[in-house]
């Protein structure tokens, strides 16, 4: 794992170690200029502070799910640096919130910065409509798959993945079993649900303004892999 | 795409994914590791031998790989 020292901080920080929980929060004002640097006005602006201000919490205090408390910090997996993954974080929930109808350009004459405020249509780029920049979904797609597949006991992640990666038949893990092959089917469907709904939970808690839907998540994932953390 | 192909698309993802970022796994197995496998695939293991393996394969790339290669043949 190539941020392997920003994974230990992250870690240490959702531990509760103070100096850890500083170097987190020491990466925000970083996130925040980078949000300021794509605002063209003051509604903007105020919203880029606003989902910063709301980042402490959420990464370290965490929300209810399901009874137990989740730390938006725990899905950080080490993919990219703490910086840069906090960053991805922040700016999707502006551009979701920019796409959403909270948002209206109130200052004009001011042209939008990238694609603040403009739709896919509206730039003309052909990709069909779709309501968010792929490649900020994608770095988030990637944590809140991994940490849903992460949740799945230790038969339910091997008999997923030998069925869906490895094209293993379930006949084959019946007989490993020594069940039926009705049983494996019936557990795959059920895992394969929590797995729809851990997914789409974990996303917005990632981007609570994000509109994503699970054929969406499909669709994304189906496009080419591409360099996504050092898009800003 | 029905849901098994959208499945396999997820987890297409997630691999090529893992592999761009932080590139192929170095996970090795010893002997002793490699025989439970093949015990597992055999359908051979008792209960609590079947759950540890399970668990060491469900962390284990190389070790996945060996059992979906013991099933396929």
């Amino acid at each position: 794992m190539t941020n392997q020292d920003d994974l230990t901080v992250a870690r240490a920080a959702l531990g509760g170690d103070s100096a850890a929980v500083n170097a987190v929060l020491g990466e925000l004002p970083y996130s925040l200029a980078v949000l300021l640097s794509k605002c063209t006005d003051s509604d903007s602006e105020e919203k880029a502070r606003e989902i910063v201000e709301d980042l402490p919490g959420d990464l370290l205090a965490g929300v209810d799910r399901d009874g137990r408390t989740v730390k938006l910090l725990e899905m950080y997996q080490g993919r990219a640096s703490l910086r840069s993954w906090i960053t991805v974080v922040a700016l999707s929930r502006l551009k979701s919130w920019w796409r959403g109808p909270g948002y209206r350009r109130r200052e004009r004459g001011v042209e939008p910065h990238q694609d603040q405020g403009v739709s896919p249509a509206e730039r003309g780029d052909g990709s069909d409509g779709e309501p968010y920049d792929s490649s900020d979904v994608l770095a988030l797609l990637a944590d809140a798959l991994t940490d849903s597949l992460r949740s799945l006991t230790p038969r339910e992640s091997v008999c997923l993945r030998l069925v869906y990666l490895h094209s293993v038949e379930q006949q084959r893990l019946a007989r490993m079993f020594g069940c039926h092959a009705a049983t494996i089917s019936r557990d795959l469907d059920q895992t394969k649900s929590a797995i729809k709904r851990r997914l789409l939970w974990n996303l917005k808690l990632l981007d609570p303004f994000l509109e994503i839907t699970w054929d969406d998540c499909v669709r994304l994932c189906a496009s080419e892999s591409i360099s996504i953390f050092d898009s800003f | 795409m029905d849901e098994e192909d959208q499945f396999r698309t997820l987890f297409g993802f997630l691999e090529r994914f893992e592999t761009d970022v932080s590139g192929r796994s170095a996970d090795s197995l010893d002997v002793e590791m490699e025989a439970k496998i093949r015990g597992l695939a055999a359908g051979t293991l008792d209960n609590s031998e079947r759950e540890e393996v399970l668990e060491q394969v469900s962390r284990n790339r190389a070790g996945l790989e060996l059992l979906a290669s013991c099933l396929r043949n």
